[in-house]
């Protein structure tokens, strides 16, 4: 069945202009449009009220949307771009529904993250009771994430509110009900916020498929994004309304820039500041001292484990905050995160530590500072976390840079220079994921079935779909009903059936189980934390906790804890007394690498740094660069400085090895991949096996035996001829095609993601992979697992032009007698892959050497 | 500590009674009580009895069942490696220490008659009968498992047979002897060896505490556990390939 009967369409939509309305002789024509610029009028009388008067881009959005125009409105962190689409589309909705009441979601509000949705409902609901006064009509707003209890969902589904908030997933879920044509047969307006979040994300692309789904069902529907520092936008616009719409959808840019101020505290004395290390506390004293001076304080780190260690570290410094300090990251628990949220609205803390939990959201208005500890790694993101402050009347933003060690200073330096000349890095839209295609696949045959040309269309109309060929639709549909080829002798596997030109979800049972694994997102395997007296603290990774004994203690969610029991699914822990000694756990993942915009600039900030130091005529340098200039002077004596027209190699002898460092700084994905090629191309000739390490400066490569390389060994090494070729063989030398996999293998629903019931059917995607790997050799997903390697860990594109420019290079490669301050921090670098091309005996023999000569020393 | 203490020189271990050795190219050390072989399964030279565990038949097919699209293929491999050891070393009985079924949506005709073929194989090309302790996998297995009638010997809680006892979880005490040797499964035992230049190799592993063998899980689709090995442990690799023991020293938890 069609959507909505498309004859009634016309009458509902508005005249969007002059041209409409002369092509439309509908009678009541003429009123509506009164009725148009009265709420307009509506909307500046609401800020009238209020003695504020409405920004230009305000006011231009909320007309774009009642004349049923899609778009994009691109506005720095809190200027007001919510309160501008809501006005938009409560004035559209109110206008549509002038005639019959209508029962259905009028309003869909994406939010990316769960957490942001109480929020977001409160902030919605605030000019509601002033507005539906206004406009004479009853509105209620609603949230339906995964935090929603069964009950609420329940009541939800018997009486929808008139706008919902929803997060991507929830509302594949929304969609893959039985119902699902009916509940959104009503809707005018989707608003999807933080637009720049989604935006080159696998959740990027679900949305991308949802908001595909919902103009099906309903073309009459407008699509709004909502985002904040973003550079491609018109890629942007495209992404959130489809490529077709592009040319009528409206880009508003609010054009007062918000005032952001950025400094960075510089150590003193530089020498023994630490050349490496993620979690260095030497500036503790002015951070302490940074707090002391400002209301409210917001400070940022890039991990968990760093912000346990600076929260430990501040409540130590000063015992009088210890009431108003709170620590918030993702792995403690939310009600834990709710008072910390709580107070920084009332204004009650004094300091929050915080990671990217704190990101997005609706602003605090107490929060006078933001700081940044560790390098911000990007432009966009120092942007983003300035904008959490100065929200008060008249206020600026303000962040503070806290370099933990001593290359992070030009980091600093790069980042504050570049964020005040207003440059920010891209987004790039995933295309062609077809984990997510076979994903939607299953989803919209849940709800009430799909014939297969028209899904075909359907998708092709997405940005992430539009190059999508027959062949590999095929297969998705395959895989989604049989399993794909190898499955196809099985008749135990089915998903989706055909009937009659249609195809449906096999059996009730496989929807509740679909719809249970677009809501979950699986992690690595995560152990709760609990008192022993009862009250829950957090999740850690269960690798972390088992190599605890008990009695051993650690620092979890800003206490030191003692480790009571641990039984395999929940650690028991007591309160421990002192804090000396204790261990803090590690997360995986939440790393973020140095944009390639950030990348150039530190190299430029080496460069003056080098030239500094000869001339003493040029021209002064940032202060935080003037505080390393030392080291690179160092740099300069042990070994060179990277230029733009050099690619410097360093080869250096450790008590772990040999190994050898290259500095083409184009950013740690990049560089992960030119190891990974290098690696295999010298294995390829002696087996050997090669510990591969990356930072966004270089990367290492390093070995039980000495790699006896010259410059023109390298020159061949670097050839571009066969990088496709050669990098797909090396992926399968190492693990990373295998850790791309779990992802992937979990949106295409080969792992499970809810707990109960499934102890039958859990295997790590590791397993999967080789099985796969192994009996369906042809499986796309495999394909599609190294295809994002390449693209995503590895920017395939940037990788292939990098090698290009390293053949215009002149390559030089120097003996240090030491590690070098540049080769230091990639050496120090924890997380670390491997290439082999030995077999288990051989590497096993080799590990026995390393271990007695390391013995004997 | 020289290479020869880490990588252990006698292929010989000897606990308070039993003595472990492991096969090499095929040929069968003499004097041994429990031969390990590659492939990780083990030989009982008394008896001319192959043990192995855990081999999970149909785990791919309960993942279909969940709707999760697993292909097959690495059951029908694994008992293709089961009969090719029985072959080599001619024994007159496999004995499976467990699990030898995943689960009973697994259990589907197709895997069940797989199994019964490998069954009348091995006893009419060597005479074999294959006896099966019960694991905590086929106790929920229900009526779909009738073993007559595939043509096991079944058996519900353990084996006594001085001086061995098989059972399939070590830790649970039925008629525990205090001075029997326990051979058993369940834990699929993996360990992670660390060099110091960063390689780093998670295997499968027998392990021995002295009064107890821990086989390696026999199946190609099931997952591990990491053991931290005490002093009393004793570690070997246990690959497709071959058998290596190697000293704690290497093993990092």
């Amino acid at each position: 069945m069609p959507s909505a009967p498309k004859a009634t369409l016309p009458q509902r939509r508005l005249p969007s202009g002059k041209q409409r309305s002369s092509r439309n002789k509908d009678a009541s024509t003429p009123k509506r449009v009164v009725e148009l610029t009265t709420l307009g009028v509506t909307c500046e009388q609401w800020f009238t009220n209020r003695d504020q008067t409405p920004f230009e881009f305000q006011r231009a959005t909320w007309q774009a949307m009642i004349a049923g125009r899609n778009g994009l409105l691109h506005a720095p962190t809190g200027t007001g771009k919510t309160l501008a689409a809501w006005f938009g589309a409560v004035c559209r909705s109110s206008a549509l529904s002038t005639h019959h009441k209508k029962t259905g979601i009028r309003i869909i509000w994406i939010t990316p993250l769960r957490a942001l949705a109480t929020d977001t409902a409160r902030a919605l609901e605030e000019p509601l009771a002033d507005l539906t006064e206004m406009l004479g009509s009853h509105w209620q707003v609603g949230t339906r994430t995964g935090d929603t209890s069964a009950a609420d969902r329940r009541r939800l589904r018997q009486n929808w509110p008139e706008a919902l908030i929803t997060t991507p997933e929830s509302l594949s879920i929304l969609l893959s009900l039985e119902d699902s044509q009916e509940i959104f047969s009503d809707l005018d307006t989707v608003i999807v916020d933080e637009w720049h979040e989604l935006l080159g994300t696998k959740r990027g692309v679900q949305t991308e498929l949802a908001l595909s789904r919902l103009r099906a069902i309903r073309p009459g529907v407008i699509t709004w994004g909502l985002s904040a520092t973003l550079a491609n936008l018109d890629e942007a616009v495209a992404t959130l309304v489809g490529p077709t719409r592009r040319d009528h959808a409206q880009l508003i840019q609010a054009n007062a820039p918000r005032r952001l101020e950025f400094s960075t505290i510089i150590p003193d004395p530089i020498e023994r500041f630490p050349w490496a290390g993620h979690m260095g506390l030497r500036l503790l004293p002015q951070v302490v001292e940074a707090i002391d001076s400002a209301k409210t304080t917001l400070a940022f780190t890039n991990t968990r484990s760093q912000a346990e260690r600076w929260y430990d570290a501040i409540r130590e410094a000063r015992p009088d905050w210890k009431d108003t300090l709170a620590l918030h990251h993702g792995s403690v628990d939310r009600e834990l995160r709710n008072t910390a949220e709580a107070g920084l609205r009332d204004g009650s803390l004094k300091c929050v530590v915080a990671t990217s939990s704190l990101d997005l959201g609706v602003d605090f208005g107490p929060v006078e500072q933001v700081l940044q500890i560790g390098s911000p790694k990007g432009i966009a993101r120092i942007l983003q976390r300035a904008g959490r402050s100065g929200h008060t009347p008249g206020a600026v933003g303000r962040l503070i840079c806290i370099p933990t060690h001593a290359l992070e200073l030009i980091e600093c330096a790069a980042a504050r220079l570049a964020a005040t000349a207003g440059s920010v890095e891209p987004r790039r839209p995933l295309t062609n994921a077809l984990d997510c295609l076979s994903q939607h696949i299953v989803t919209v045959a849940c709800s009430g079935g799909f014939r297969e040309h028209d899904l075909y269309k359907e998708v092709k109309g997405t940005v992430a779909f539009a190059n999508l060929d027959d062949q590999s639709w095929q297969w998705a549909l395959d895989f989604a009903a049989r399993g794909g080829h190898a499955l196809s002798a099985y008749p135990d596997y089915c998903r989706i059936k055909e009937r009659f030109g249609r195809w449906y979800i096999a059996s009730p049972a496989l929807a509740r189980r679909h719809r249970m694994n677009i809501g979950t997102i699986t992690s690595n395997a995560t152990v709760e934390v609990k008192w022993c007296r009862g009250g829950r603290l957090g999740t850690v990774e269960e690798s972390f906790i088992s190599r605890l004994n008990t009695g051993d203690r650690f620092l979890f969610a800003g206490r030191p804890l003692t480790l009571f029991r641990f039984d395999g699914l929940t650690a028991w822990v007591k309160r421990s007394r002192g804090s000396h000694g204790l261990q803090v756990p590690r997360w995986n993942g939440g790393r973020m690498p140095l944009s390639t915009l950030l990348s150039a600039a530190v190299l430029e900030q080496v460069r003056l740094a080098g030239e500094s130091q000869q001339d003493s005529s040029a021209p002064p340098l940032p202060p935080e660069t003037a505080a390393i200039a030392p080291l690179i002077t160092t740099q300069a004596t042990w070994s060179r400085l990277p230029t733009h027209d050099t690619l410097l190699i360093e080869r250096a002898r450790s008590r772990d090895g040999h190994h050898l460092f290259i500095f083409p700084f184009e950013g740690r994905l990049v560089h992960e991949g030119l190891a990974a090629l290098l690696a295999w191309r010298i294995a390829n000739k002696t087996p050997s096996t090669l510990t591969l390490a990356a930072n966004d400066w270089g990367f290492e490569l390093s070995g039980a035996k000495q790699l006896k390389l010259d410059a023109r060994d390298f020159r061949q090494l670097f050839k571009p001829g066969q990088l496709l070729e050669d990098l797909f063989a090396c992926l399968n030398g190492t693990e990373m095609a295998k850790r791309q996999f779990r992802e992937i293998a979990r949106v295409a629903g080969l792992i499970q993601g809810g707990t109960r019931s499934a102890k039958q059917t859990q295997a790590s995607a590791g397993l999967i992979f080789d099985v796969l790997s192994e009996y369906d050799t042809e499986n796309l997903l495999l394909e599609q697992a190294r295809r994002e390697v390449l693209e995503n860990q590895f920017e395939f594109q940037r990788l292939s032009e990098s090698l290009d420019a390293i053949a215009k290079k002149e390559i030089v490669v120097i003996d240090t007698p030491r590690l070098s301050p540049l080769a230091f921090p990639i050496w120090a670098e924890q997380i670390q892959s491997r290439l082999t091309t030995q077999n288990w005996r051989q590497r096993i023999t080799q590990m026995a050497e390393e271990l007695e000569h390391a013995a004997r020393i | 500590m020289t290479q020869k203490d880490l990588l252990s020189s006698s292929p010989f271990h000897e606990t308070q009674s039993v003595r472990i050795a492991i096969a090499e190219g095929g040929t069968l050390p003499t004097d041994a009580d429990i031969v390990l072989l590659p492939g990780r399964a083990a030989f009982l030279p008394q008896t001319s009895t192959v043990v192995c565990s855990d081999i999970h038949l149909g785990k791919a097919a309960t993942f279909r069942h969940a709707g999760m699209p697993i292909p097959e293929g690495s059951a029908q491999r694994d008992l293709q490696r089961l009969t090719a050891i029985i072959q080599t070393y001619n024994a007159r009985r496999l004995l499976i220490a467990g699990d030898l079924f995943h689960a009973r949506s697994g259990c589907t005709e197709h895997v069940l008659d797989e199994f019964s073929v490998f069954c009348e194989q091995v006893r009419q090309s060597h005479n074999t009968e294959v006896v099966l302790v019960l694991g905590n996998h086929e106790r929920s297995l229900g009526k779909k498992f009738r073993p007559h009638e595939i043509g096991i010997k079944r058996c519900e809680k353990e084996i006594i047979e001085p001086p061995f006892r098989f059972i399939h979880d070590h830790q649970s005490h039925f008629d525990a002897q205090p001075d029997s040797f326990t051979i058993a499964g369940h834990v699929h035992p993996t360990v992670t060896i660390k060099g110091t230049s960063g390689d780093r190799l998670t295997c499968r592993c027998f392990v021995t505490t002295g009064t107890t063998l821990l086989l390696p899980a026999f199946g190609s689709f099931t997952g591990g556990y990491t053991i931290r090995p005490s002093n009393l442990t004793r570690i070997w690799l246990a690959q497709i390939d071959g058998v290596l023991p190697i000293a704690n020293a290497l093993v990092r938890s």
